[in-house]
C-alpha cells in the first residue's frame, strides 16, 4: 500500500464508510442479511432480501434466520464455520427456490467488530443465472484476498511497547479496512446495476463495471458527471433541465430520489431508457458528502410493456370496430366489459351492464334458462350458447345470438370468459317468412292438382256433353265454341300439371339420393319414348355414362325431357341424338347434342323460364320441360346452359357432381 | 235383362256431393241398360250415419254396390269404407273408389280397406260414361260369388 492510496484510506474513513456500505446494502438489487453469531438472529436485512422473502424488514429483525430456523443442517454448518473460521465461504451448489425459480449463490462473510472478534456473519445471496461463472471467479479472488495475513511489523521498536501496541493497533485497522473495502469492491463490480459514487459537486469517483457497460465508456474520474458531457432526458425526450435533475435535489435535501425512468445518452449518440435510483452519503454528522448512484437499462421492459400496449390497442380497436356486440366477464360470471356497440344498441352506459346489470336487457321470458344455461358454463366451463332477446334503447325487444368461451390461464384455470352477441332478429324474420312462403307454395301445389282441377273437369266433361246433342242438337257455331271451352280447358289442366311437376323437381320430399346408374336411367328414358323415336325414325345413342347420387325419378325426367326436346323440336333431317360425359374438375359434364331446328342465341337463357315457349301451336308443349331440367340439376349443384346455331345442331350442357366414391375409386 | 232376373233392380249407392258428376254418374248406368235402383248421399256425415246404419240413414237398404267419391266435406269416403268394414251388415258390399285424386296414397288407403276398384274421374266424357261398365262388370261378378257361395 503505497502512500497516496493510505491518504485515500483515511479519508474514505473520514468519508463515513458505514452510511456508505449501508447505503450500497440498501440499494443493492442483491439480498444481503447480517446475523448474529451463535443466536443466528438477524441484525440487518436489505430491502432485496426482505422483497425475498416477501417480509417486512420488522418480522426478521431481530428474530432467528429463517434457514438456521428450519433447521437446515448445510446451512447451520455452514454459518458456524464462518463464525469459528472467520474465512469467507461461498456456497456455490445452485438452489431452486421455489417462489422465485432462480439459481442464486451465496457468500458468507465474518463480521468483525472493533476488537477485532468475528461479531457475527453476513449472507449475500447472488442470483447466478446469468453472472454465475463471473461470481464465482470473483469470490475465489475474495477468499484469497481475505485469508491474505497483513504482514506485521517486525521492526517495531521493542523498547517502545506502547507505540509499537499503536502500531499493530493500526494496522489491524488497515487490515480490517482493506478487507472491508475489497469486499466492497467485489459487490460493487458483481451488482448487476450500474453504480456511481459522485462527490459533492456530482462529480464521478467511483464506478462499477456494470456502469460502464451501460454507459457505453469508462468514465472519467472526478471529471465526467453522470447528468453532465452526456446528457439525460425525459422520457419523452425532452432535456432533463438542470433544476430538475435529481442529483441536485438529493445533494440539496438529502432525501433520495428513486426509480425515476429517463434516456441516458451514449457516446454513440444512441439513448437508453434507464431507471436511476439517488441516495445521499452522508458524514457521520449528517451532512451530505455525495450521492451514490445505481441505474439500469430498461429497454427490455419498456419493449415488453409497449408490445402489450399495442397488442391491448390492437384488440380493443377490434372490439370497438366490430359491428358484432362483445362483451368479457370475470371467472365467476361478473362483466367487466362490453364494446360500443353494446352502448349505441341499449342506449345505456357501462355501469348499467357492470357485473350482472346486463340481466335488466333480457327479455323477461328469456330471463330464466339464460341463467341457469349461464350459471352451468361457469360452473363447469363449458362454453356458452344461447337464443335469446335483448330490448334496444327504443325498447323493442330483439332476438340474439350470444356465445361466450372461457379463457384460460397456463395453469387450465379460467382467467375470464369472452363472448359476442350476434342480432339474429332480421334472420329470424326471414326464416319465418321463408316457410310461411313454402306452406304456401306447397298450399297452392296442394290447389292446383286437386281443387282447381275439379272444375276443370266439369266444365270440359259438360261441354262435351253439349256437343254430343243433349238436350238437344247444337248449331256447328255453338259446337265450335264449345270446342275451344273444352281445349282451354284440357290446356289448363295441362298447365296445373306441370306447374305441380315444376315444383315436385325443386321439393326435397325426404327421399334419400341413391347411387343412381345413369346408363340404365337412358335405356329407360328410350323404351319410354320408343314410340316416338320410331315414328320419327330417330337416333338416340350414349357413351359411356357415370353413376351418380341422386334420386331415378327426378333423372329420369332431366333426360326425357332433354331427349324429348331433341326430337320434338326436329328439323327435315331425321333427328340424330347423342349423349356423352366426361370428368371436369369436380363434376361430372354431360353434352345432349342433336341435329335439330337450333336455338337463336338471343333465348339461349329465357328457354329456362317457366311456360317460356318458342314455337306456335304447331308443336305441343307447355314451357316447362327446360325450367324442371334447371330445378333438377341446380338441386343437385349443377348448372345447365345450352350453345346452338340455328338449322344446324343445338348442344344442351349440363353439370351433376361426381359422386366421392367414383373419385377414390 | 238376364242380370235383373226376378225383376229386382240393382241397389247402387253413391256418395258424391257434386250434382254434376252426379247427374254424369246417373248417365253412365242409364247407359248400361242395367236396371237398377240409385240412392246418392251427398254428404259425408250422413255417409257415415248409413255406415254405421245409425239416424236417418238407418233404413237404407244394404245396397249392391257403393260408389263412393273421396273429398267431400266433413267425413271423406275412406272413412265410410272404413266403417261400412265395421258392420256386420254393410262388410260385404263391393266398393269402388271414384274420385278426382290419382295419388297412389289414396289408391293404396282404399285398397287396404277392400275396395274392389279405384277410379280416377276422368276428363273425358267418353270415359266418364264407360265408368257404368265398370259398375255393371262388378255387380254380375258379385253376382255370381254369391249364387256360387249359396
Amino acid at each position: 500500500m503505497n502512500e497516496n492510496e493510505k491518504g485515500m484510506d483515511a479519508e474514505l474513513m473520514d468519508f463515513d464508510m458505514d452510511g456508505l456500505c449501508r447505503a450500497i446494502a440498501e440499494s443493492s438489487p442483491m439480498p444481503m442479511v447480517a446475523l448474529e453469531i451463535g443466536t443466528h438472529k438477524v441484525k440487518y436485512a436489505n430491502p432485496a432480501f426482505c422483497a425475498l422473502l416477501g417480509k417486512g424488514r420488522n418480522e426478521l429483525v431481530g428474530h432467528t434466520f429463517p434457514g438456521a430456523a428450519q433447521g437446515q443442517d448445510a446451512c447451520l454448518a455452514l454459518l458456524d464455520r464462518v463464525s469459528k473460521t472467520g474465512k469467507v465461504e461461498i456456497h456455490t451448489g445452485l438452489e431452486d427456490s421455489p417462489a422465485h425459480p432462480f439459481y442464486w449463490s451465496y457468500a458468507v462473510w465474518p463480521i468483525f467488530a472493533a476488537d477485532g472478534a468475528i461479531g457475527g456473519v453476513m449472507i449475500q445471496a447472488i442470483e447466478t443465472s446469468p453472472f454465475h461463472r463471473q461470481v464465482t471467479a470473483m469470490n475465489r479472488e475474495l477468499i484469497l484476498s481475505a485469508t491474505v495475513q497483513h504482514p506485521l511489523m517486525d521492526d517495531a521498536d521493542a523498547f517502545n511497547r506502547k507505540l509499537q501496541a499503536e502500531v499493530a493497533e493500526r494496522q489491524r485497522v488497515y487490515a480490517a479496512l482493506e478487507e472491508s473495502e475489497e469486499r466492497f469492491r467485489l459487490l460493487y463490480n458483481a451488482l448487476p446495476v450500474g453504480a456511481f459514487v459522485c462527490d459533492r459537486e456530482g462529480l464521478i469517483q467511483n464506478y462499477n463495471l456494470r456502469a460502464v457497460e451501460l454507459w457505453g465508456r469508462e468514465p472519467k474520474l472526478g471529471i465526467d458527471r453522470f447528468s453532465g458531457a452526456l446528457a439525460l432526458f425525459l422520457m419523452d425526450g425532452t432535456k432533463l433541465a438542470n433544476t430538475d435533475n435529481p442529483m441536485n435535489k438529493v445533494l440539496r435535501t438529502g432525501a433520495p430520489e428513486r426509480n425515476i425512468e429517463m434516456l441516458k445518452e451514449r457516446p454513440d449518440g444512441s439513448r437508453l431508457p434507464v431507471i436511476v435510483s439517488y441516495v445521499a452519503l452522508k458524514n457521520s454528522d449528517g451532512a451530505v458528502s455525495g450521492v451514490i448512484i445505481t441505474f439500469d437499462d430498461i429497454s427490455d421492459r419498456l419493449r415488453a410493456e409497449k408490445e402489450a400496449r399495442d397488442i391491448g390497442q390492437k384488440y380493443n380497436l377490434l372490439a370497438e370496430s366490430m359491428s358484432q356486440k362483445i362483451f368479457t366477464t370475470k371467472a365467476n360470471g361478473e362483466l367487466d366489459y362490453v364494446n360500443r356497440q353494446w352502448f349505441n344498441y341499449s342506449g345505456k352506459v357501462y355501469e348499467d351492464f357492470e357485473g350482472w346489470g346486463w340481466k335488466q336487457l333480457i327479455h323477461p321470458e328469456d330471463i330464466g334458462f339464460t341463467m341457469r344455461e349461464w350459471l352451468l358454463s361457469i360452473e363447469t366451463g363449458a362454453p356458452f350458447e344461447v337464443v335469446h332477446r335483448f330490448r334496444r334503447w327504443d325498447g323493442q325487444f330483439r332476438w340474439h345470438l350470444t356465445r361466450a368461451q372461457a379463457l384460460r390461464n397456463g395453469s387450465g384455470k379460467i382467467s375470464m370468459w369472452l363472448g359476442s352477441n350476434t342480432d339474429i332478429q332480421d334472420q329470424k324474420e326471414l326464416e319465418a317468412e321463408l316457410r310461411w312462403a313454402n306452406d304456401d307454395l306447397r298450399q297452392f301445389a296442394f290447389a292446383a292438382s286437386h281443387d282447381l282441377l275439379e272444375p276443370l273437369r266439369t266444365l270440359s266433361n259438360y261441354s262435351q256433353l253439349l256437343v254430343r246433342g243433349i238436350p238437344g242438337p247444337l248449331s256447328s257455331e255453338a259446337e265450335t265454341c264449345i270446342n275451344f271451352i273444352t281445349e282451354s280447358a284440357a290446356r289448363m289442366r295441362t298447365l296445373l300439371t306441370d306447374l305441380l311437376a315444376y315444383t315436385e323437381a325443386g321439393a326435397d320430399r325426404g327421399a334419400e339420393a341413391e347411387l343412381i346408374d345413369l346408363n340404365r336411367v337412358f335405356q329407360s328414358v328410350k323404351g319410354d319414348l320408343a314410340l316416338v323415336i320410331s315414328e320419327n325414325e330417330a337416333v338416340v345413342t350414349s357413351g359411356v355414362l357415370p353413376t351418380i347420387c341422386g334420386h331415378e325419378a327426378r333423372l329420369v325426367q332431366l333426360f326425357q325431357n332433354l331427349i324429348g326436346n331433341a326430337i320434338k323440336y326436329r328439323g327435315e333431317r331425321a333427328p340424330v341424338i347423342h349423349i356423352e360425359a366426361a370428368r371436369q374438375g369436380r363434376d361430372w359434364l354431360f353434352t345432349v347434342t342433336d341435329n335439330g331446328l337450333g336455338i337463336d342465341a338471343q333465348h339461349f337463357e329465357k328457354i329456362f323460364g317457366v311456360f317460356t315457349r318458342l314455337h306456335g301451336k304447331a308443336i305441343p308443349g307447355t314451357g316447362i320441360g327446360l325450367a324442371i331440367c334447371q330445378r333438377i340439376v341446380e338441386r343437385y349443384g349443377g348448372k345447365i346452359w345450352v350453345e346452338s346455331q340455328v338449322g344446324q345442331r343445338t348442344i344442351f350442357y349440363f353439370t351433376l357432381p361426381i359422386e366421392e366414391e367414383s373419385i377414390d375409386g | 235383362m238376364d242380370s235383373s232376373s226376378g225383376g229386382q233392380p240393382y241397389r247402387i249407392l253413391l256418395l258424391e256431393d257434386s250434382a254434376a258428376d252426379t247427374y254424369l254418374f246417373r248417365q253412365a248406368l242409364k247407359n248400361t241398360g242395367l236396371k237398377h235402383d240409385l240412392t246418392v248421399i251427398d254428404d259425408g256425415e250422413k255417409g257415415l250415419d248409413f255406415a254405421k246404419r245409425q239416424g236417418d240413414y238407418a233404413a237404407i237398404a244394404v245396397p249392391d254396390l257403393a260408389v263412393l267419391d273421396l273429398n267431400l266435406p266433413k267425413a271423406g269416403g275412406a272413412a265410410v269404407l272404413a266403417a261400412m268394414r265395421q258392420h256386420p251388415e254393410l262388410v260385404g258390399v263391393p266398393v269402388i273408389i271414384l274420385s278426382s285424386s290419382d295419388a297412389p296414397s289414396d289408391k293404396e288407403r282404399t285398397q287396404e280397406l277392400g275396395a274392389a276398384r279405384y277410379i280416377t274421374k276422368p276428363m273425358n266424357l267418353a270415359d266418364y260414361l264407360r265408368i257404368g261398365d265398370q259398375v255393371k262388370e262388378l255387380l254380375l261378378e258379385s253376382r255370381a260369388a254369391l249364387e256360387r257361395g249359396a
